[in-house]
Formats: C-alpha cells, structure tokens, sequence
C-alpha cells in the first residue's frame, strides 16, 4: 500500500493505492490523524488505487472520521472501485462517507 | 513441455505464519480458485474479502508462533475453503463473537460459513456455489 497525502487549503486528498486490511490500516489512519491538524475540516480519500478493503480497514476509517465529525469536519472517500464499493454498500455505510 | 491444465478438482493448500501481512498469500489463493471455477469479477471480490476475514480471526488465536493452513478446492462453480491454525496455541476456550461488520460482510459474500473450535483447532470454512458460472476450460 502507498499513501499520498495532499494538502489544499482545508482540505486533506488522501490518496491509497494497493490493498488495505488488518495489516496496514493503522499507517494510513495515523498518516491522516499526522496530515488534519486543527485547520483541515475535509479529509477525502481517493479510493481510485485502491484495490481491497477489509472491516478492520473500514473501522479504522470509521474511528478517524469520528474524530474529524467531532471537530466539525468529515471524511468522505471519493472514486470508489467496483470492490471498495462493494464491502461499503455490504456494511451500509456509503452514506456514511459520502459515497454516491 | 505438456501442457498442464489445472483440474478442477485440485485440492491446494497454503501455509503461512499467521501474520497479517502474510494474509494476502490466502487472498491470492482463493482468487485463484474462483477465477478457475468460473466466477465473475465480483464474486472473486466476494470470496477475497471472506478468506481475509476469517483468516484475521485466526491470527488472533494462533499465536505468534502458529501457522495458518488454508485448504481450498473448487471447479464447476463452486468453491470451498478451510483454514485452520496450526503449530500454535492451543485455545483456551471458543472463539467468542465475530465483530458485526464481518459478519455483516460474511453473511452476504458466501452461501454459508463457520468459525470455530474445531477438534482443538481454531478453523473456519465457507463455501459459495453460482450455478451459472463456467469454469476456465
């Protein structure tokens, strides 16, 4: 997995690309929880490169977006593949990061 | 050289320490065996995310020094899989319960599944059929 963070104004682009589980889901939520200071209100994860996701990734995903709500921000994972979409759609959270 | 065709009968196993990052091995293993057996992209995607869920649960039983063994076998649409730890702990008592999301994510990817404590052993297994699939000739 590769993380490619992008800072624009408040706004946080969390590029992944690869497969995202159990094993490396931790390093991408403390790259963002690293990247959101105080000023970013926006973290959005461009899912384009990214090929697998698992619970523990999505419950990592879930407590680093509680944060930034609880701070007045959100999270939201944009360009979702067919697989990524899948496991979101199972778990009924597409709304929950803003998926359309 | 012949050439080699796969069988879909084939029966694999893989053995790999149970690490995290050695849960992709069994990932790969059973895209194998779907694609083989004549499922489509998604489905694929389906049972990835099922061997990565159970072999997870594992990880958490085996040990750092336990291995996991994952058994799969597939061919004219169907595909079954087993996975089992071995050469680590031994459990001192059931697996307890699965979190919500992966059994939300198990319920709906395969036809049916079971996690546990089998003959001493942590094990699952989970099976998938699609009636319309056509295996790779």
């Amino acid at each position: 997995m590769n993380i490619n963070v992008d800072r624009a104004g408040t706004q946080l682009t969390v590029g992944v690309t690869g497969e995202l589980d159990a094993h490396n889901c931790a390093e991408l939520g403390e790259a963002i929880v690293r990247a959101a200071d105080s000023e970013v209100d926006r973290v959005v994860i461009d899912a384009a490169e990214l090929s697998f996701i698992d619970s523990s990734a999505i419950s990592e995903l879930l407590r680093v977006r509680q944060d930034l709500v609880d701070r007045g921000g959100e999270l939201v994972i944009q360009n979702t593949g067919s697989s990524v979409r899948r496991v979101l759609e199972i778990t009924g959270l597409l709304d929950t990061f803003g998926v359309s | 050289m012949p050439d080699e065709q796969v069988t879909p009968d084939d029966v694999v196993t893989l053995r790999f320490p149970a690490a995290t990052e050695r849960v992709r091995l069994a990932r790969t293993l059973v895209a194998t065996l779907a694609d083989e057996a004549g499922f489509d992209f998604d489905q694929v995607e389906d049972l990835r995310i099922a061997v990565d869920e159970l072999c997870f649960v594992l990880i958490d039983q085996c040990g750092s020094v336990g291995r996991i063994e994952v058994t799969g076998s597939g061919g004219l649409g169907g595909i079954r899989v087993e996975g089992r730890c071995v050469d680590g702990n031994s459990p001192s008592g059931d697996l307890g319960d699965l979190a919500e999301i992966t059994t939300q994510i198990l319920a709906t990817v395969v036809d049916d599944y079971e996690v546990g404590i089998v003959e001493g052993v942590p094990s699952f297994r989970f099976s998938k059929t699609d009636p319309v699939a056509k295996p790779v000739p």
